[in-house]
């Protein structure tokens, strides 16, 4: 590797860096302390909001989970609606398309178990009861996207979930060694077996080491921007148009503009990619097509059918070249293609695919 | 874990690709350190540190207004009072205290809050927050609601407020973060966007401990400290019109400098 760098600076922490010259331990030890940063407060990420719906009956919200390198637990917050009466009370259980996930027994009040009961408040119209539970993912493998099913059910009294929040939560410690879905290298530490230096055979070691965890926290930490509801029609976005329309009126007046920042690692000419993944049904045997425009360029689904909820997916470059901080604006729309019927989305998933 | 320093300084705006990890390569066991290798790895670093912002709301409606007010589970298109009193006079619209951030006018958002921006900006050397290690506070945050204005309101205004728990009543008296507000100019479909930005520097008092490893760990359980948040929206639309709606609501991490 050569040992130019663009563009060295005059202040600062490279400065430290002179070629030819030992590098000192105090500025590696930053390194150190950089890479636990990257990877372990990079992951958090919030995986769905906003799941409004309104039943006595069990309903099932799907959220798309793709799991983070060292993540082992997710917090979920729950908010109910107004119960129906005084008394109210539900469950909220969980469940994965593949591998396993629990609730954690260590946070009230979601801890009796698989059910995960919430209650829900009737005093006035202007509270909600919110509910906080973590949930175990260890049985999750990293980078495989999941569904993480959350099925609730009216005990007595209940209206159903007003909000759900799912949030990765970062984590402590960086460790290769102990810990086999674990990232990163551990800071300075009182670790006799620091694995910065500890002579392994199977894997690479030393600065080979550190440079492999910076490659991971480049590419193995996915974004994930994802907004859904429950797979009940009348809370999915849907549209009836044959035209792309307002496939999201339903919870406004005006179809909306959304805003998320994409993660720029090289020019700014080159696209952060993402995978793009609906869940969607179409009712009456017609054909659908879904669109979404990235600062006003269209990427189209065409298609799309089947009376079942399914999902479907599609690569999609978000440009860094915004003027603004990489900002990107993002529209959904959808319409009909072919026949007569509805098409309902339940969940729109963005989910970075770096490689 | 502790979040004391603003991440490292960049040589350059981009991650630099260089061969791939391994056991092979410029890099072998016992030799010192290639300097101009170090400072690849430098650079990448702080450049990922920088980038590894996050998405923080990303949701849906809240539906558009209704005459008659119900959060007893039809959330959906009922949900906020065009005749809802706001007590008192309906001036002083950017103050917090001016709405009751109650369901009908308010949605909160749970997240955790990162402190990595030097209070000098973004751009400041690193070198002068290291030797201000006190001076580190949150990341700004971006916001976007995308919003329809009724033409007959006599008031509309938006309020963004950053907390540490979720209680209306603390924030009303001024217990936040950051707040950010103003008044949609016009009316119709209106996008507003603005920066949430806190001066206030970091302190460990803020810090909450999140589970973070189960206690089937090898280690046993382990909490981390985070700086635990809600990340309110709230809007006042006074009138009658029924052409009100919160069509979408957006956050996100930012390295854009607070003006």
């Amino acid at each position: 590797m050569s040992s130019d760098v663009h563009n060295t600076p005059t202040t600062g922490n490279l400065a430290a860096y002179v070629v030819g010259q030992p590098v000192s331990a105090e500025h590696f030890l930053r390194m150190c302390w950089d890479i636990s940063f990257a990877l372990g407060f990079n992951t958090q990420t919030i995986l769905a909001q906003n799941f409004a719906y309104s039943s006595t009956t069990a309903r099932t919200i799907k959220v798309s989970y793709t799991r983070n390198p060292g993540v082992d637990i997710l917090l979920v917050e729950v908010e109910a609606h107004k119960a129906a009466a005084i008394g109210a009370t539900g469950t909220l259980a969980v469940s994965s398309s593949a591998g396993s996930i629990a609730w954690l027994s260590n946070r009230d009040p979601m801890s009796t178990g698989a059910s995960g009961t919430f209650l829900a408040g009737h005093e006035d119209n202007l509270s909600r009861q919110r509910y906080r539970a973590l949930m175990n993912v260890t049985g999750l493998t990293v980078g495989t996207k999941y569904d993480l099913n959350f099925a609730f059910t009216n005990v007595a009294n209940h209206n159903g979930i007003a909000k759900l929040s799912v949030l990765e939560v970062p984590i402590a410690t960086v460790d290769v060694v102990r810990h086999t879905a674990e990232i990163g290298i551990e800071a300075a530490s009182f670790y006799r077996d620091n694995p910065i230096a500890t002579n392994l055979t199977t894997s690479p070691r030393g600065m080979a080491r550190f440079l492999a965890q910076i490659d991971r926290a480049r590419k193995d930490n996915k974004r994930q921007w994802q907004i859904c509801t429950s797979e009940l029609d009348a809370a999915a976005f849907q549209t009836s148009s044959a035209a792309y329309a307002n496939l999201m009126v339903s919870f406004g007046l005006t179809n909306p503009t959304y805003r998320m920042r994409a993660r720029r690692l090289y020019k700014t000419t080159d696209n952060n990619v993402y995978t793009l993944a609906i869940r969607y049904r179409v009712s009456g045997g017609a054909t659908a097509a879904f669109q979404v425009k990235v600062n006003g360029a269209s990427t189209t689904i065409t298609g799309l059918a089947g009376a079942a909820y399914g999902e479907t997916t599609t690569a999609l470059n978000v440009p860094c070249n915004g003027a603004n901080d990489q900002e990107v604006t993002l529209e959904f729309t959808g319409g009909i293609t072919a026949g007569a019927g509805t098409f309902y989305v339940s969940r729109i998933l963005l989910v970075e695919n770096e490689s | 874990m502790t979040v004391l320093f603003g991440i490292g300084e960049r040589g350059y705006d981009r991650v630099i690709k260089a061969q791939a990890a391994s056991t092979t390569g410029p890099i072998t066991n016992g030799e010192p350190l290639d300097s101009g290798t170090v400072m690849f790895a430098s650079n990448n670093l702080a450049h990922i540190c920088r980038e590894s912002v996050r998405n923080l709301v990303q949701s849906p409606g809240l539906g558009s207004t209704k005459a008659s007010y119900s959060n007893d589970g039809a959330l959906f298109n009922t949900l906020r009072d065009t005749g809802f009193s706001f007590g008192g006079t309906n001036s002083g619209f950017g103050g917090v205290a001016s709405i009751p951030w109650d369901p009908r006018c308010a949605e909160a958002f749970p997240c955790h809050i990162v402190c990595d921006r030097k209070i000098g900006g973004e751009a400041s050397p690193s070198a002068a927050a290291l030797a201000n290690i006190g001076r580190i506070t949150m990341r700004s945050i971006r916001y976007s609601i995308d919003a329809d204005i009724d033409a007959t309101n006599s008031a509309q205004s938006w309020l963004v407020a950053l907390t540490t728990h979720y209680n209306p009543r603390q924030l009303m008296d001024g217990d936040y973060l950051a707040f950010s507000s103003g008044i949609f100019a016009g009316t119709g479909h209106r996008i507003q966007t603005g920066t949430l930005s806190a001066t206030r520097p970091w302190h460990p008092s803020l810090l909450t401990p999140w589970s973070c490893r189960p206690a089937s760990y090898a280690d046993g359980a382990v909490s981390v400290l985070v700086l635990e948040a809600y990340l309110w929206f709230g809007w006042k639309f006074v009138g009658t019109g029924t052409n009100n709606a919160i069509n979408g609501l957006s956050a996100w991490e930012s390295r854009i400098d607070p003006a």
